[in-house]
């Protein structure tokens, strides 16, 4: 028997090689895969990992700036920090938060949620437009103001307890203000009515304007709220005037540098339509400037009415003050000067245009009256000779802000991205760089509402981050129903093109935020508030004559002193707490069982709270933020007796 | 005798014991998780006790101690006087070299009178705990006078102070003074 070599040779070497191929390609495939795989953490830009195993406090060392970003719907802010990305607080101002001790059982707050002129108790807002206190134009790191747009309120927030501390009412109108700004030293901010009024009589009649209800056409104009913000001043509010008009005001921003002395402001609805469609009628809208000193000639002159809502309220007539216009791109949206105070960049939202007003021009145009026309006794200065540029760059696009480099960066709500554009004139020689094109294009997820730059409304702006606040969120993260988490995204824009490092979900819905560095705020942040030498020794005293009974609470882990007191059903309830804590992060709450009372009270903080005891029984209250291992144990009761039942022996006594 | 040029040792010694009479003699630091932004910590001197006395409490509290303990606080009366009166013989002994070894001696006897009576302090601090405390597994204890204690998760580190260590420099001083003075004595005898 002869053996067939060849035979067997072929019969052996094909499962041979085709075996050989496939722990080839697997071998290959291991070693690519998982021997070569790219090692994520060392991809692009490493200052920008994070560190492996992360060190404790790697962020409070590391982050460089705190972010405040307008909580919209929330009714606050959250804070979070940047580079890092973490949230670290909210600031409730406008809706109650128990957890803060937001709660209008609280007098203090309560004051703030009471409308001055209905009584009413408010509990809703919408946060809409920060603006940092600034000395020369450049943040100070004091307070952050902002607006609610709902109610027509402002708010000032203290930077070193992270809590509002006043609020202000716009007297004379139903709400719906929207653009806000503070003046470079934080002595006046500005305060748009975007929603046209029906204003008292007086206010019809010094205008000369006879508003019908149903058909308009209404008016509007703007609040001016005196701030004593100079150094030394403590922030106090104040609404000062009221300059009324044929138009509404959207964006608002007060001038520095070139602009200083000059409220800039823009009206997506110089048609005074009362409906959407109508409101993008015409081919353009305008820009405003008003001369402040004007507004002041006009008080000091006597050329004011006041209503009897608000006697101590200048109302100003539009035509009583120096305002000129010029024409912009169609239902403008964003409104935000350069850092120097040269530029003015506004966008057209219902165009594809940003333009650049030149405040040098504009100065020079009002000194040698270069009109082209005007409209409802209103000069509107010659396009052509107030315009830097005029840029075609996307759809849908909304705000602007600035870096310290000299690029202007613009949002675009349809594109989805922000466009960075060098500016021109003497920006020029900090980028060298062509002006007015598109140099980067940063792609966002998606449908960018406000963008920001630490400090980019200012004249200093801190650059190095850029955050995309995009309105709408879709896939970015895990699914988790249909409202969907709003989207910050952050980029570096130390190189270009950008480079897009963190994504953040947070709550809704933020609208502008603004970014100031850290070394401006954690050296001013109180952790305990300081108790007096001598604080208000525990009891209970009843007040027959008002039916109120005044509780005279310690707070101190672990434990209420009292902790039991006794109440005739039907009477007012003080519980004046003391928390005898003096060491970081021991919040405690008090919550009352059944009784709608849950607030928080910090280290070292004197607080009251009010309520009727209506119902009858035995109620406990506890403590509601984890203060110690025997936090649980840290509750009493508070026992309500009809009062067909109550004696005096009834009453709380030292025991 | 030399009686005419006062003995130097002497002389700083009473200046030590007066210098050492505002500051703190003994210290207790606390390590407690709860409190990573910074330690607690106590001071001991002659004339009183001052710290985070509050904090000290709460945290007590759960184990039963109180600061200060039940004891009879007239060592912040008695002390200081001894001090003044240690000063007071130490310059004496610089001018008048016959109070020498009167002034060597006393400093170490108070020395191991308060270190005896700080000790038995921390003993009742340790002991006389709250019936009522919420945390019974923590048996009493004795902290050091000097040393570490851990108590559940409580690291205290337990110090003298500058005072003492001025206490110490200056009965040191006057120790070495007496000692040159006897061997000049010896050196006059034999001359």
């Amino acid at each position: 028997m002869t053996i067939d070599t060849q035979a067997v040779r072929k019969a052996i070497l094909t499962p041979v090689v085709i075996t050989s191929l496939i722990v080839g390609l697997l071998v290959g495939v291991i070693t690519f895969g998982i021997v070569l795989r790219p090692d994520v953490t060392s991809m692009g830009n490493s200052q920008y990992n994070r560190p492996y195993p992360m060190p404790h406090q790697y962020w409070a060392t590391t982050d460089e700036f705190y972010m405040f970003a307008s909580g919209g719907q929330q009714g606050g802010f959250y804070v979070y920090g940047i580079p890092s990305m973490k949230y670290l607080s909210e600031i409730p101002i406008f809706a109650t938060d128990q957890a803060w001790g937001w709660t209008p059982e609280n007098p203090e707050v309560r004051n703030m949620f009471t409308n001055p002129w209905t009584g009413e108790i408010v509990e809703r807002g919408d946060t809409h437009h920060p603006s940092m206190s600034r000395t020369d134009g450049v943040y100070d790191g004091r307070w952050i103001f902002i607006n609610d747009k709902m109610y027509g309120r402002v708010a000032r927030v203290g930077l070193d307890t992270f809590r509002a501390d006043e609020v202000v009412w716009m007297p004379n109108i139903t709400g719906g203000v929207h653009g806000f700004s503070v003046g470079p030293n934080t002595e006046l901010a500005v305060l748009n009515i975007e929603h046209e009024q029906v204003p008292d009589q007086v206010i019809q009649e010094h205008l000369g304007i006879e508003v019908d209800r149903i058909n308009g056409p209404y008016v509007a104009g703007f609040n001016g709220i005196a701030i004593d913000g100079l150094p030394g001043g403590d922030g106090t509010m104040e609404v000062a005037w009221q300059v009324w008009g044929p138009w509404h005001h959207d964006m608002a921003r007060i001038g520095w540098g070139v602009s200083d002395g000059w409220i800039i402001n823009t009206s997506y609805n110089s048609e005074r339509a009362l409906s959407a469609v109508p409101m993008f009628g015409r081919e353009y809208d305008y820009l405003y400037f008003w001369n402040i000193a004007s507004i002041e000639k006009a008080i000091a002159d006597g050329k004011y009415v006041t209503t009897e809502q608000a006697p101590d309220v200048a109302v100003i007539s539009w035509k009583d003050v120096e305002v000129y216009m010029t024409k912009i791109p169609l239902n403008p949206h964003g409104l935000d000067i350069s850092p120097t105070g040269k530029y003015i960049l506004t966008s057209g939202k219902a165009t594809t245009l940003i333009v650049a007003v030149d405040m040098d021009m504009v100065l020079e145009a009002i000194e040698s009256s270069d009109f082209q026309g005007e409209e409802l006794e209103v000069p509107i200065l010659t396009t052509d000779s107030v315009r830097a540029a005029s840029m075609d760059l996307g759809l849908g696009p909304t705000h602007i802000e600035f870096d310290n480099n000299g690029f202007a960066y613009v949002g675009f709500f349809v594109d989805s991205d922000a466009k960075t554009v060098p500016l021109g004139g003497p920006y020029i020689e900090k980028h060298g760089m062509e002006p007015w094109k598109v140099v980067d294009v940063l792609p966002a997820h998606y449908s960018i509402g406000h963008i920001s730059i630490p400090g980019g409304d200012s004249a200093q702006p801190y650059g190095k981050y850029f955050i995309a606040m995009n309105k709408l969120a879709k896939d970015t993260f895990l699914p988790h129903g249909p409202l969907i988490t709003e989207s910050h995204e952050l980029f570096s824009i130390d190189e270009q093109p950008a480079v897009l490092i963190d994504q953040m979900a947070l709550g809704p819905e933020t609208h502008y935020s603004q970014g100031i560095p850290v070394s401006m705020i954690t050296p001013n942040v109180r952790g305990v508030y300081t108790l007096p030498a001598e604080t208000e020794p525990p009891r209970v005293e009843y007040d027959y004559e008002n039916q109120v009974t005044d509780v005279y609470m310690d707070v101190v882990r672990s434990w209420f002193t009292p902790d039991m007191f006794t109440v005739p059903q039907g009477w007012q309830v003080n519980i004046h707490m003391t928390s005898q804590e003096q060491a970081m992060d021991i919040t405690h709450g008090l919550a009352v069982d059944n009784y709608n009372v849950n607030t928080s009270i910090d280290p070292g903080e004197i607080k009251t709270i009010e309520f009727i005891a209506d119902k009858d029984g035995v109620h406990w209250f506890y403590c509601m933020w984890f203060c110690s291992e025997l936090h649980m144990e840290m509750r009493g009761r508070m026992i309500v007796i009809p009062q067909d039942e109550w004696n005096a022996e009834y009453e709380w006594s030292p025991s | 005798m030399n009686r005419k040029r006062p003995l130097k040792p002497a002389l700083i010694a009473a200046a030590l014991f007066l210098v050492s009479l505002p500051l703190p003699y003994w210290t207790v630091i606390m390590k407690a998780p709860t409190y990573p932004e910074r330690n607690l910590s106590m001071r001991v001197y002659p004339t009183h006790y001052e710290g985070d006395i509050r904090e000290w409490n709460l945290i007590g509290n759960l184990v039963g101690v109180k600061v200060p303990p039940p004891i009879p606080d007239l060592a912040f009366e008695i002390v200081p006087v001894l001090i003044v009166l240690l000063t007071i013989i130490s310059l004496i002994a610089a001018f008048d070299q016959r109070w020498l070894a009167v002034s060597m001696i006393m400093p170490w006897i108070l020395l191991i009178g308060l270190t005896a009576f700080t000790q038995y302090s921390l003993y009742i601090f340790g002991h006389d705990l709250d019936p009522d405390r919420p945390l019974r597994y923590i048996e009493p204890f004795t902290p050091p006078v000097i040393g570490i204690k851990k108590i559940g998760t409580l690291l205290t580190f337990h110090l003298p102070h500058v005072g003492s260590f001025l206490f110490i420099a200056a009965s040191l001083l006057l120790y070495w003074g007496y000692r040159t003075h006897k061997k000049g004595l010896g050196k006059q005898a034999k001359a």
